[in-house]
Protein backbone atom coordinates (compact mmCIF):
# COMPACT_ATOMS: atom_id res chain seq x y z
CA UNK A 1 0.00 0.00 0.00
CA UNK A 2 1.62 3.28 -1.01
CA UNK A 3 1.69 6.47 1.06
CA UNK A 4 -1.13 8.16 -0.86
CA UNK A 5 -3.37 5.13 -0.46
CA UNK A 6 -2.72 5.16 3.28
CA UNK A 7 -3.67 8.85 3.44
CA UNK A 8 -6.87 8.31 1.49
CA UNK A 9 -7.72 5.29 3.60
CA UNK A 10 -7.18 7.46 6.67
CA UNK A 11 -9.67 10.07 5.48
CA UNK A 12 -12.24 7.41 4.62
CA UNK A 13 -11.91 5.81 8.07
CA UNK A 14 -12.08 9.23 9.70
CA UNK A 15 -15.25 9.96 7.72
CA UNK A 16 -16.96 6.85 9.10
CA UNK A 17 -15.80 7.42 12.66
CA UNK A 18 -16.58 11.09 12.70
CA UNK A 19 -20.25 10.83 11.81
CA UNK A 20 -20.92 9.87 15.44
CA UNK A 21 -18.77 12.58 17.01
CA UNK A 22 -20.27 15.96 17.93
CA UNK A 23 -18.62 18.88 16.14
CA UNK A 24 -17.99 22.43 17.19
CA UNK A 25 -17.01 25.34 14.97
CA UNK A 26 -13.74 27.10 15.75
CA UNK A 27 -13.12 29.17 12.67
CA UNK A 28 -13.38 32.90 12.97
CA UNK A 29 -14.81 34.11 9.70
CA UNK A 30 -17.75 35.74 8.10
CA UNK A 31 -20.83 34.14 9.70
CA UNK A 32 -22.97 34.99 6.72
CA UNK A 33 -20.83 32.74 4.53
CA UNK A 34 -21.09 29.67 6.74
CA UNK A 35 -24.77 30.38 7.32
CA UNK A 36 -25.28 30.40 3.59
CA UNK A 37 -23.59 26.99 3.36
CA UNK A 38 -26.05 25.74 5.92
CA UNK A 39 -29.02 27.31 4.14
CA UNK A 40 -28.15 25.91 0.75
CA UNK A 41 -27.36 22.54 2.28
CA UNK A 42 -30.86 22.37 3.71
CA UNK A 43 -32.34 22.69 0.21
CA UNK A 44 -30.69 19.45 -0.92
CA UNK A 45 -33.40 16.80 -1.09
CA UNK A 46 -31.35 13.60 -1.07
CA UNK A 47 -30.73 12.43 2.49
CA UNK A 48 -28.03 10.11 1.18
CA UNK A 49 -26.16 13.00 -0.43
CA UNK A 50 -26.53 15.09 2.68
CA UNK A 51 -24.98 12.36 4.77
CA UNK A 52 -22.12 11.95 2.28
CA UNK A 53 -21.36 15.67 2.32
CA UNK A 54 -21.33 15.71 6.09
CA UNK A 55 -19.08 12.66 6.27
CA UNK A 56 -16.63 14.17 3.78
CA UNK A 57 -16.28 17.39 5.77
CA UNK A 58 -16.27 15.77 9.19
CA UNK A 59 -13.81 13.09 8.11
CA UNK A 60 -11.54 15.70 6.60
CA UNK A 61 -11.55 17.72 9.81
CA UNK A 62 -10.72 14.70 11.93
CA UNK A 63 -8.01 13.53 9.55
CA UNK A 64 -6.36 16.95 9.24
CA UNK A 65 -6.31 17.45 12.98
CA UNK A 66 -4.21 14.34 13.46
CA UNK A 67 -2.28 13.92 10.21
CA UNK A 68 1.34 14.97 10.33
CA UNK A 69 2.39 13.73 6.91
CA UNK A 70 1.09 16.74 4.97
CA UNK A 71 3.54 19.61 4.63
CA UNK A 72 1.25 22.13 2.96
CA UNK A 73 -2.46 22.77 2.50
CA UNK A 74 -2.36 22.24 -1.25
CA UNK A 75 -1.47 18.59 -0.69
CA UNK A 76 -4.90 17.87 0.75
CA UNK A 77 -7.14 18.58 -2.23
CA UNK A 78 -5.94 15.61 -4.33
CA UNK A 79 -6.54 13.35 -1.32
CA UNK A 80 -10.03 14.71 -0.79
CA UNK A 81 -10.69 14.25 -4.50
CA UNK A 82 -9.80 10.59 -4.31
CA UNK A 83 -11.91 10.04 -1.23
CA UNK A 84 -14.82 11.67 -3.03
CA UNK A 85 -14.28 9.31 -5.95
CA UNK A 86 -14.30 6.35 -3.60
CA UNK A 87 -17.72 7.54 -2.39
CA UNK A 88 -18.88 7.92 -5.98
CA UNK A 89 -19.23 11.65 -5.35
CA UNK A 90 -18.86 14.13 -8.21
CA UNK A 91 -17.90 17.70 -7.43
CA UNK A 92 -20.38 20.37 -8.47
CA UNK A 93 -23.27 17.92 -8.18
CA UNK A 94 -25.12 20.78 -6.48
CA UNK A 95 -23.56 23.88 -8.06
CA UNK A 96 -25.27 26.33 -5.73
CA UNK A 97 -23.95 24.43 -2.74
CA UNK A 98 -20.47 24.27 -4.27
CA UNK A 99 -20.66 28.06 -4.78
CA UNK A 100 -21.61 28.60 -1.15
CA UNK A 101 -18.77 26.40 0.12
CA UNK A 102 -16.34 28.10 -2.23
CA UNK A 103 -17.34 31.55 -0.99
CA UNK A 104 -16.91 30.41 2.58
CA UNK A 105 -13.47 28.93 1.82
CA UNK A 106 -12.33 32.17 0.20
CA UNK A 107 -13.60 34.13 3.20
CA UNK A 108 -11.44 32.10 5.59
CA UNK A 109 -8.36 32.19 3.34
CA UNK A 110 -8.39 28.54 2.28
CA UNK A 111 -7.42 29.53 -1.26
CA UNK A 112 -4.02 30.84 -0.18
CA UNK A 113 -1.63 27.90 0.17
CA UNK A 114 -0.12 27.57 3.62
CA UNK A 115 2.44 25.29 5.23
CA UNK A 116 1.32 22.64 7.70
CA UNK A 117 4.41 22.38 9.84
CA UNK A 118 3.03 22.98 13.31
CA UNK A 119 0.10 21.63 15.37
CA UNK A 120 -1.48 25.07 15.28
CA UNK A 121 -1.26 25.26 11.48
CA UNK A 122 -2.85 21.81 11.21
CA UNK A 123 -5.55 22.77 13.70
CA UNK A 124 -6.36 25.97 11.82
CA UNK A 125 -6.71 24.04 8.58
CA UNK A 126 -8.77 21.32 10.24
CA UNK A 127 -11.11 23.92 11.75
CA UNK A 128 -12.16 25.08 8.30
CA UNK A 129 -13.54 21.63 7.61
CA UNK A 130 -14.92 21.33 11.11
CA UNK A 131 -17.02 24.44 10.53
CA UNK A 132 -18.26 23.00 7.26
CA UNK A 133 -19.12 19.76 9.05
CA UNK A 134 -21.11 21.64 11.63
CA UNK A 135 -22.91 23.59 8.93
CA UNK A 136 -23.85 20.40 7.14
CA UNK A 137 -24.58 18.15 10.09
CA UNK A 138 -27.52 16.07 9.04
CA UNK A 139 -29.82 14.67 11.65
CA UNK B 1 31.85 18.50 -35.15
CA UNK B 2 28.39 17.06 -34.62
CA UNK B 3 26.50 15.93 -37.70
CA UNK B 4 23.27 17.00 -36.02
CA UNK B 5 23.89 20.72 -35.89
CA UNK B 6 26.60 21.20 -38.46
CA UNK B 7 29.01 22.50 -35.85
CA UNK B 8 26.48 24.67 -34.01
CA UNK B 9 26.82 22.71 -30.79
CA UNK B 10 27.98 25.80 -28.99
CA UNK B 11 30.41 25.10 -26.18
CA UNK B 12 33.46 27.35 -26.22
CA UNK B 13 36.61 25.72 -24.88
CA UNK B 14 38.21 28.60 -23.01
CA UNK B 15 40.03 27.60 -19.80
CA UNK B 16 41.03 31.19 -19.12
CA UNK B 17 37.41 32.35 -19.24
CA UNK B 18 36.51 29.54 -16.83
CA UNK B 19 39.25 30.64 -14.47
CA UNK B 20 38.16 34.29 -14.59
CA UNK B 21 34.52 33.35 -14.03
CA UNK B 22 35.35 31.20 -11.03
CA UNK B 23 37.13 34.01 -9.23
CA UNK B 24 34.00 35.53 -7.74
CA UNK B 25 32.22 32.32 -6.80
CA UNK B 26 31.94 31.48 -3.08
CA UNK B 27 32.57 27.74 -3.62
CA UNK B 28 34.36 27.64 -6.96
CA UNK B 29 35.71 24.10 -6.58
CA UNK B 30 33.48 21.37 -5.23
CA UNK B 31 36.44 19.35 -4.00
CA UNK B 32 37.06 22.03 -1.36
CA UNK B 33 33.65 21.49 0.21
CA UNK B 34 33.19 17.82 -0.65
CA UNK B 35 33.96 16.27 2.73
CA UNK B 36 30.40 16.20 4.16
CA UNK B 37 29.09 14.37 1.08
CA UNK B 38 32.09 12.17 0.36
CA UNK B 39 31.13 8.56 -0.28
CA UNK B 40 27.40 9.19 0.22
CA UNK B 41 26.58 8.11 -3.33
CA UNK B 42 28.64 4.94 -3.32
CA UNK B 43 26.62 1.95 -4.51
CA UNK B 44 23.50 4.03 -5.14
CA UNK B 45 21.27 4.52 -8.15
CA UNK B 46 19.64 7.97 -8.22
CA UNK B 47 17.59 9.10 -11.22
CA UNK B 48 16.99 12.85 -11.20
CA UNK B 49 14.94 12.60 -14.39
CA UNK B 50 12.32 10.66 -12.43
CA UNK B 51 11.96 13.64 -10.10
CA UNK B 52 11.50 15.94 -13.10
CA UNK B 53 8.84 13.59 -14.49
CA UNK B 54 7.07 13.51 -11.15
CA UNK B 55 7.26 17.24 -10.40
CA UNK B 56 6.14 18.18 -13.92
CA UNK B 57 3.22 15.77 -13.94
CA UNK B 58 4.87 13.57 -16.54
CA UNK B 59 5.93 16.41 -18.83
CA UNK B 60 9.64 15.71 -19.04
CA UNK B 61 11.07 18.37 -21.38
CA UNK B 62 12.61 16.91 -24.52
CA UNK B 63 14.72 19.87 -25.55
CA UNK B 64 15.81 20.31 -29.16
CA UNK B 65 18.19 23.17 -29.77
CA UNK B 66 18.23 24.86 -33.17
CA UNK B 67 21.24 27.13 -32.65
CA UNK B 68 24.51 26.83 -30.75
CA UNK B 69 22.94 27.40 -27.33
CA UNK B 70 23.75 24.00 -25.83
CA UNK B 71 25.30 25.65 -22.78
CA UNK B 72 21.93 27.15 -21.89
CA UNK B 73 20.12 23.91 -22.73
CA UNK B 74 22.33 21.88 -20.39
CA UNK B 75 22.04 24.49 -17.65
CA UNK B 76 18.24 24.56 -18.02
CA UNK B 77 18.08 20.78 -17.52
CA UNK B 78 20.15 21.19 -14.37
CA UNK B 79 17.76 23.87 -13.08
CA UNK B 80 14.79 21.60 -13.91
CA UNK B 81 16.41 18.83 -11.88
CA UNK B 82 17.22 20.83 -8.76
CA UNK B 83 13.84 22.52 -8.67
CA UNK B 84 12.18 19.08 -8.94
CA UNK B 85 14.32 17.76 -6.11
CA UNK B 86 13.32 20.77 -4.01
CA UNK B 87 9.65 19.99 -4.62
CA UNK B 88 9.67 16.19 -4.40
CA UNK B 89 12.46 15.35 -1.95
CA UNK B 90 13.04 18.48 0.08
CA UNK B 91 9.26 19.10 0.24
CA UNK B 92 9.79 22.80 -0.21
CA UNK B 93 6.64 24.84 -0.42
CA UNK B 94 6.99 25.42 -4.13
CA UNK B 95 5.36 24.32 -7.35
CA UNK B 96 6.49 23.29 -10.80
CA UNK B 97 5.44 25.98 -13.25
CA UNK B 98 7.03 24.85 -16.51
CA UNK B 99 10.37 23.72 -17.91
CA UNK B 100 13.19 26.23 -17.54
CA UNK B 101 13.61 28.70 -20.40
CA UNK B 102 16.94 28.81 -22.19
CA UNK B 103 17.01 32.08 -24.14
CA UNK B 104 17.60 34.23 -21.05
CA UNK B 105 20.32 31.90 -19.71
CA UNK B 106 22.06 31.97 -23.08
CA UNK B 107 21.92 35.74 -23.39
CA UNK B 108 22.83 36.38 -19.76
CA UNK B 109 25.79 34.02 -19.99
CA UNK B 110 27.19 35.59 -23.13
CA UNK B 111 26.44 39.24 -22.57
CA UNK B 112 26.40 39.79 -18.80
CA UNK B 113 28.98 37.24 -17.65
CA UNK B 114 30.99 36.84 -20.87
CA UNK B 115 31.00 40.58 -21.54
CA UNK B 116 29.70 40.19 -25.10
CA UNK B 117 33.09 39.15 -26.38
CA UNK B 118 31.87 36.28 -28.62
CA UNK B 119 30.76 36.88 -32.20
CA UNK B 120 29.38 33.51 -33.36
CA UNK B 121 27.14 31.13 -31.39
CA UNK B 122 28.25 29.53 -28.15
CA UNK B 123 29.14 30.11 -24.54
CA UNK B 124 31.39 28.84 -21.76
CA UNK B 125 29.87 26.39 -19.25
CA UNK B 126 31.14 28.47 -16.34
CA UNK B 127 29.34 31.54 -17.70
CA UNK B 128 25.96 29.82 -17.52
CA UNK B 129 26.71 28.42 -14.06
CA UNK B 130 27.65 31.80 -12.73
CA UNK B 131 24.76 33.53 -14.47
CA UNK B 132 22.06 31.28 -12.92
CA UNK B 133 23.81 31.63 -9.55
CA UNK B 134 24.28 35.39 -9.64
CA UNK B 135 21.01 36.17 -11.47
CA UNK B 136 18.66 33.21 -11.87
CA UNK B 137 16.42 31.28 -14.23
CA UNK B 138 12.75 31.41 -15.16
CA UNK B 139 10.25 28.77 -16.21
CA UNK B 140 8.75 29.12 -19.66
CA UNK B 141 5.86 31.57 -19.70
CA UNK B 142 4.82 35.09 -20.54
CA UNK B 143 6.38 37.92 -18.59
CA UNK B 144 4.71 41.18 -19.56
CA UNK B 145 5.43 41.66 -23.23
CA UNK B 146 8.22 39.09 -23.24
CA UNK B 147 7.00 35.71 -24.43
CA UNK B 148 9.19 32.79 -23.36
CA UNK B 149 6.41 30.21 -23.70
CA UNK B 150 8.03 28.32 -26.57
CA UNK B 151 11.71 27.81 -27.31
CA UNK B 152 13.12 30.04 -30.01
CA UNK B 153 16.69 29.57 -31.19
CA UNK B 154 16.39 32.82 -33.13
CA UNK B 155 15.45 34.71 -29.98
CA UNK B 156 18.35 33.16 -28.09
CA UNK B 157 20.74 34.17 -30.83
CA UNK B 158 19.28 37.67 -31.03
CA UNK B 159 19.40 38.29 -27.28
CA UNK B 160 22.86 36.74 -27.12
CA UNK B 161 24.41 39.29 -29.48
CA UNK B 162 26.96 41.68 -28.09
CA UNK B 163 25.10 44.81 -27.07
CA UNK B 164 21.75 43.04 -26.82
CA UNK B 165 21.24 40.79 -23.76
CA UNK B 166 18.32 39.76 -21.58
CA UNK B 167 15.43 42.28 -21.78
CA UNK B 168 15.70 44.64 -18.81
CA UNK B 169 12.08 44.05 -17.80
CA UNK B 170 12.89 40.37 -17.14
CA UNK B 171 15.79 40.93 -14.78
CA UNK B 172 13.83 41.67 -11.58
CA UNK B 173 11.85 38.45 -12.08
CA UNK B 174 14.95 36.41 -12.90
CA UNK B 175 16.72 37.67 -9.80
CA UNK B 176 13.98 36.22 -7.61
CA UNK B 177 14.90 32.70 -8.73
CA UNK B 178 18.62 31.99 -8.51
CA UNK B 179 20.43 28.69 -8.20
CA UNK B 180 21.83 28.84 -4.69
CA UNK B 181 25.37 27.54 -5.30
CA UNK B 182 27.46 26.33 -8.23
CA UNK B 183 30.83 24.56 -8.02
CA UNK B 184 33.20 23.03 -10.52
CA UNK B 185 33.50 19.22 -10.50
CA UNK B 186 36.29 17.15 -11.97
CA UNK B 187 35.85 13.57 -10.67
CA UNK B 188 33.25 10.84 -11.15
CA UNK B 189 33.04 10.28 -7.39
CA UNK B 190 32.15 13.93 -6.90
CA UNK B 191 29.42 13.69 -9.51
CA UNK B 192 28.14 10.45 -7.97
CA UNK B 193 27.90 11.99 -4.50
CA UNK B 194 26.37 15.22 -5.79
CA UNK B 195 23.66 13.54 -7.86
CA UNK B 196 22.89 11.25 -4.92
CA UNK B 197 22.26 14.34 -2.83
CA UNK B 198 19.96 15.97 -5.35
CA UNK B 199 22.39 18.24 -7.15
CA UNK B 200 22.56 18.32 -10.94
CA UNK B 201 25.73 18.58 -13.01
CA UNK B 202 26.33 20.25 -16.37
CA UNK B 203 29.13 18.78 -18.45
CA UNK B 204 31.03 20.38 -21.30
CA UNK B 205 33.78 19.09 -23.55
CA UNK B 206 34.76 18.27 -27.11
CA UNK B 207 33.88 14.60 -26.68
CA UNK B 208 31.17 13.11 -28.90
CA UNK B 209 29.21 9.87 -28.44
CA UNK B 210 27.62 7.21 -30.59
CA UNK B 211 23.98 7.71 -31.54
CA UNK B 212 23.41 4.01 -30.85
CA UNK B 213 23.08 2.84 -27.24
CA UNK B 214 24.44 -0.59 -26.41
CA UNK B 215 22.46 -3.39 -24.73
CA UNK B 216 22.82 -1.65 -21.34
CA UNK B 217 21.90 1.83 -22.53
CA UNK B 218 25.48 3.12 -22.75
CA UNK B 219 26.83 5.13 -25.68
CA UNK B 220 30.45 4.71 -26.68
CA UNK B 221 32.68 7.78 -27.05
CA UNK B 222 32.79 8.71 -30.72
CA UNK B 223 33.66 11.85 -32.68
CA UNK B 224 34.00 15.43 -31.52
CA UNK B 225 31.27 17.71 -30.24
CA UNK B 226 32.01 21.11 -28.74
CA UNK B 227 29.02 20.62 -26.53
CA UNK B 228 27.39 21.03 -23.12
CA UNK B 229 24.87 18.51 -21.76
CA UNK B 230 23.52 17.61 -18.32
CA UNK B 231 23.89 14.63 -16.01
CA UNK B 232 20.46 13.58 -14.71
CA UNK B 233 21.24 10.29 -13.02
CA UNK B 234 23.90 8.05 -11.56
CA UNK B 235 23.98 4.28 -11.19
CA UNK B 236 26.86 3.25 -8.99
CA UNK B 237 25.40 -0.12 -8.10
CA UNK B 238 25.33 -1.43 -11.65
CA UNK B 239 28.17 -3.68 -12.80
CA UNK B 240 29.16 -0.75 -15.04
CA UNK B 241 29.01 2.33 -12.80
CA UNK B 242 28.11 5.41 -14.78
CA UNK B 243 26.04 8.50 -15.30
CA UNK B 244 22.96 9.29 -17.36
CA UNK B 245 23.68 12.12 -19.79
CA UNK B 246 20.77 14.08 -21.22
CA UNK B 247 21.35 15.69 -24.59
CA UNK B 248 19.38 18.59 -26.11
CA UNK B 249 18.93 17.34 -29.66
CA UNK B 250 15.45 15.89 -29.27
CA UNK B 251 15.12 12.18 -30.06
CA UNK B 252 18.46 11.96 -31.81
CA UNK B 253 19.68 8.53 -30.68
CA UNK B 254 18.34 4.97 -30.42
CA UNK B 255 18.97 1.62 -28.81
CA UNK B 256 18.12 -0.18 -25.55
CA UNK B 257 17.24 1.85 -22.47
CA UNK B 258 17.67 1.25 -18.75
CA UNK B 259 15.65 2.53 -15.76
CA UNK B 260 13.06 4.05 -18.13
CA UNK B 261 15.55 6.73 -19.14
CA UNK B 262 14.25 9.70 -21.20
CA UNK B 263 14.50 9.95 -24.98
CA UNK B 264 17.67 11.66 -26.12
CA UNK B 265 19.70 10.35 -23.18
CA UNK B 266 22.47 7.77 -22.84
CA UNK B 267 24.61 6.24 -20.11
CA UNK B 268 28.35 6.91 -19.97
CA UNK B 269 30.85 4.74 -18.09
CA UNK B 270 32.31 6.34 -14.97
CA UNK B 271 35.89 6.28 -16.18
CA UNK B 272 34.94 7.72 -19.57
CA UNK B 273 33.02 10.64 -18.11
CA UNK B 274 35.93 11.52 -15.86
CA UNK B 275 38.70 11.04 -18.40
CA UNK B 276 37.02 12.54 -21.45
CA UNK B 277 34.72 15.23 -20.05
CA UNK B 278 35.18 16.21 -16.41
CA UNK B 279 38.91 16.59 -16.93
CA UNK B 280 38.24 19.47 -19.33
CA UNK B 281 37.43 21.63 -16.30
CA UNK B 282 34.11 23.18 -17.33
CA UNK B 283 31.56 20.92 -15.61
CA UNK B 284 29.38 22.41 -12.88
CA UNK B 285 27.24 21.23 -10.01
CA UNK B 286 24.03 23.18 -9.36
CA UNK B 287 22.47 23.18 -5.88
CA UNK B 288 18.96 24.27 -4.78
CA UNK B 289 16.70 26.66 -6.64
CA UNK B 290 14.76 29.58 -5.21
CA UNK B 291 11.47 28.41 -6.64
CA UNK B 292 7.90 29.52 -7.06
CA UNK B 293 5.33 29.55 -4.29
CA UNK B 294 1.97 28.08 -5.29
CA UNK B 295 -0.63 30.68 -6.13
CA UNK B 296 -4.27 29.90 -5.31
CA UNK B 297 -6.01 26.67 -4.37
CA UNK B 298 -9.20 25.40 -5.93
CA UNK B 299 -12.11 26.18 -3.65
CA UNK B 300 -14.77 24.22 -5.56
CA UNK B 301 -14.05 21.16 -3.47
CA UNK B 302 -17.49 19.61 -3.06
Amino acid sequence: MNKKTVLIFGVVIASFVYQYVPVSSQVVGDDSKINKVSDVFSTIQSTEDKLTIYKLFAGSAEYLKNCKSLQATQQFDPILGRVQSSYGWNRDKYPEFTDAVSEYLVSVGYDTPKPLNTDQERKNFSNIFQSLAEATKYE
Amino acid sequence: MSEFLQGNDGWIDDPRAVEETMNDLPFPVFQDVWQPLKGSGKGKCILLYDFIKKASGGKFPLRKQTVGDCVAQGAAYAVDAVKSVDIIINKEFEEWVAETSTEDIYAGSRVIIGGGRLRGDGAVGAWAARYVNEYGALPRGKYGNVDLTTYSGAKARSWGRSGAGVPKSLMPKIKQHPILTVSKVTKYEEVRDLISNGYAVTIASNQGFSSRRDSEGFAAPKGNWAHQMCILGVDDKHKRPGVLVQNSWGKWNAGPKRHNQPDGSFWVDAEEIEKRILSKGDSWAFSGYEGFKPRKLNTRII
